[in-house]
């Protein structure tokens, strides 16, 4: 089977993951006690005013056929609308969703940058305190909540040293200044407008949240490559390598890093549902406008509509990236097409 | 699998028996070690969870204190160690300082232990309990029940769990078990997994033939025989859960979806603090976050030294 055969089944292989997570959004928010409407309009409200809300969300039909409503909305890629403005809330999300989109990426690089790095060093110098090293660190980051980690390089590298602003995308004159945004992404919007100083303000506000997602996810990197390496590294192949005078870091570099490669495209994969989530909370310290912060709002303005569009998005968005992960994973080793 | 005495890396460093010995008692220290540290550090924490309000200097909910039949009020943002005197020479110390509404910090991390252990001791049960019931069913029966309940399982699995876990909250409210039903449904998924990947593994084995032959009924089979081999598997990831329960506690009470104020709650005091962070009163918020990362610490360290008794595999080939 080629490259392009799997991609085509991979992806049909996507649709009924779609229906089922949609599904379990959908059992979770609709079947589990807990009335929608009572939280969204308050208890004091007379009840023939919840029940008509109720008749207008479509809430007061039996549980089979508010199921066949809901997936036939998304389908149509109608989330309802938000409670208090009344915006679409697909629209709403469209808007945020590119904020999300960057910060993901930048964290996703930054962690394997900074677990890599630290996994190749540790096996490196190999000594008797590299494991422990290693291991300390995956620990104590696995147990800083992301949200306190953020707080603190706030407080550390933003306000006490100065280096980087501690909220927001933009700052307020380039905010005004990038009116016309084309593609929601502030990068090729900046460029499109001829305005390069602005990528830079942009990613002076990026800074930190994404060093805080990354760090929150390099640990498991960090031990991946770490235990890929050792692994390698005891390879009568490397030995050979060795014997025949290449260096070191040649071995390591040419050698170690791409064997590494494959469980480190796994761990990126599995680390997508920590990312999201993480991003929840990364976006609310950082007043990040992405859909994490999204989440939050809903959550403080008590919008039911926003916050089961958010996680609708999120179920999506789950599906696609295990496709991408999976294609690449085939890319990288041919071995797994069957 | 090379083992300690084997040669290793480049062929010249021949590892004795003798060395084999020293450094596996060694490294067995250290686990231990590890083990202990993190006993530890639980004992002490669950003692705060405990003893709460018996034990802490002030009023973790009040901002006066009474002495005799006179109140006092407690002045706010107060740095650690401060000491306010009252009129009758009385003088009072606030350790780690106090917060906007001049709550004593110390006091409320101190009983601020209680909410955020229960809720995750409940999670881990609701969850540990579901999680363990599908996957011995599923793995031991077999057929399109498991093919069902594994898509819905992998599904879940590879969806955020905090996002998961915030959809839950926002719809059940606030409360001790609201808060850990939509924890718990983060972590069924990996309790099926595991239990279920280790019943596949028992059932082929001769005993589970044997008592088949012996006329024993399914349910006995799965429940007395396979069931206590297969929660071996889970002891060791117990606390782990444990640990990422508190974190999810902490998250969902900093997004505003834990307990109702003013009662103290780490996550819920660290969001406060959040809006003093960052004009120098640090202490309302960094206190509370330490705790969380104490706890976690704790759980961690006991789940590394369970895994590596628990999982004497490890220890040979790493």
């Amino acid at each position: 089977m080629g490259l392009r055969d799997y991609v085509v089944k991979r992806t049909l292989l996507m649709i009924p993951m779609v229906f089922v997570l949609l599904t379990i959004v959908f059992v979770l928010l609709r079947a589990l006690p807990g009335d929608p409407v009572t939280m969204l309009e308050g208890k004091d409200i007379p009840e023939e005013v919840l029940a008509r809300r109720r008749a207008e969300l479509g809430l007061d039909q039996p549980l089979h056929v508010q199921y066949l409503n809901y997936i036939a909305s998304v389908l149509r890629g109608d989330l309802g609308y938000t409670a208090l403005e009344r915006i679409p809330v697909a629209e709403y999300i469209a808007m945020r969703l590119p904020a999300t989109v960057e910060l993901a990426l930048a964290a996703s690089l930054l962690s394997i940058m900074i677990g890599v790095a630290l996994g190749v060093l540790a096996s490196f110098y190999k000594t008797k305190t590299t494991l422990p090293v290693v291991k300390v660190y995956s620990s104590v980051t696995f147990a800083i909540p992301v949200f306190y980690l953020g707080l603190v390089l706030q407080a550390t590298l933003g306000v006490g040293a100065g280096l980087f602003p501690t909220g927001g995308r933009l700052s307020a004159l380039n905010e005004v200044e990038l009116s016309p945004r084309p593609t929601g992404f502030v990068i090729l919007d900046a460029l499109l407008a001829g305005k390069p100083w602005i990528v830079v303000d942009f990613l002076y506000h990026l800074a930190l949240p994404s060093l805080t997602l990354g760090i929150y996810l390099s640990s498991v990197f960090a031990r991946v490559t770490y235990l890929t390496l050792a692994e390698v590294t005891s390879q009568d192949y490397f030995t050979a390598g060795r014997s025949r005078g290449l260096t070191k870091v040649m071995l390591v570099w040419r050698y170690g890093v791409r064997n590494a490669m494959i469980p480190l495209v796994t761990m990126a994969g599995l680390q997508v549902a920590a990312l999201l989530g993480g991003a929840v909370l990364t976006e609310t310290v950082f007043n990040w406008p992405g859909i994490g912060y999204l989440v939050y709002e809903g959550i403080l303005k008590r919008d039911y509509a926003l916050v089961q569009g958010a996680v609708t998005i999120y179920a999506i968005i789950v599906a696609v990236v295990n496709l991408v992960v999976d294609v690449v994973y085939a890319y990288i080793d041919p071995r797994i097409r069957y | 699998m090379s083992t300690r005495t084997s040669t290793r890396g480049s062929g010249t460093e021949i590892v004795g028996p003798k060395g084999a010995y020293l450094t596996t008692r060694l490294r067995t220290l250290g686990e231990h070690r590890s083990l202990t540290a993190g006993l530890l550090i639980l004992a002490a924490v669950v003692f705060l969870a405990l003893a709460g309000e018996n034990l802490t200097p002030f009023d973790p909910t009040r901002s006066f204190v009474s002495v005799g039949d006179r109140a006092y009020s407690i002045p706010p943002l107060l740095p650690p160690g401060s000491t306010v005197k009252l009129e009758g020479q009385v003088e009072l110390l606030f350790v780690l300082g106090t917060d906007h509404l001049g709550r004593d910090v110390l006091s409320r991390i101190v009983s601020g232990a209680r909410f955020v252990l229960t809720v995750a001791l409940v999670a881990t049960a609701i969850s540990a309990a579901i999680g363990v019931t599908l996957g011995l069913l599923s793995g031991y029966l077999g057929g399109a029940l498991d093919r069902a309940v594994s898509l819905v399982m992998d599904s879940m699995y590879a969806f955020p769990g905090l996002v998961l876990a915030i959809a839950v909250a926002a719809l059940l409210g606030t409360g001790i078990l609201n808060m850990a039903t939509a924890i718990a449904v983060v972590y069924i998924p990996s309790y099926y997994r595991m239990v279920r990947s280790a019943v596949l593994s028992l059932k082929s084995l001769p005993f589970v033939d044997a008592l088949r032959v012996m006329g024993m009924d399914t349910p006995s089979i799965l429940f007395r025989h396979i069931a206590p081999n297969a929660l071996y598997s889970i002891i060791a990831v117990l606390p782990v859960n444990f640990a990422d329960a508190v974190i999810t506690e902490a998250a969902l009470s900093f997004l505003g979806l834990g307990i109702s104020p003013p009662t103290p709650d780490w996550g819920y005091d660290l969001n406060t603090g959040r809006r003093y962070f960052l004009s120098g009163h640090w202490w309302i918020g960094a206190f509370p976050g330490m705790m969380i990362v104490l706890t976690v610490l704790g759980f961690l360290l006991v789940g590394e030294g369970l895994g590596e008794r628990f999982n004497p595999r490890r220890l040979i080939r790493r």
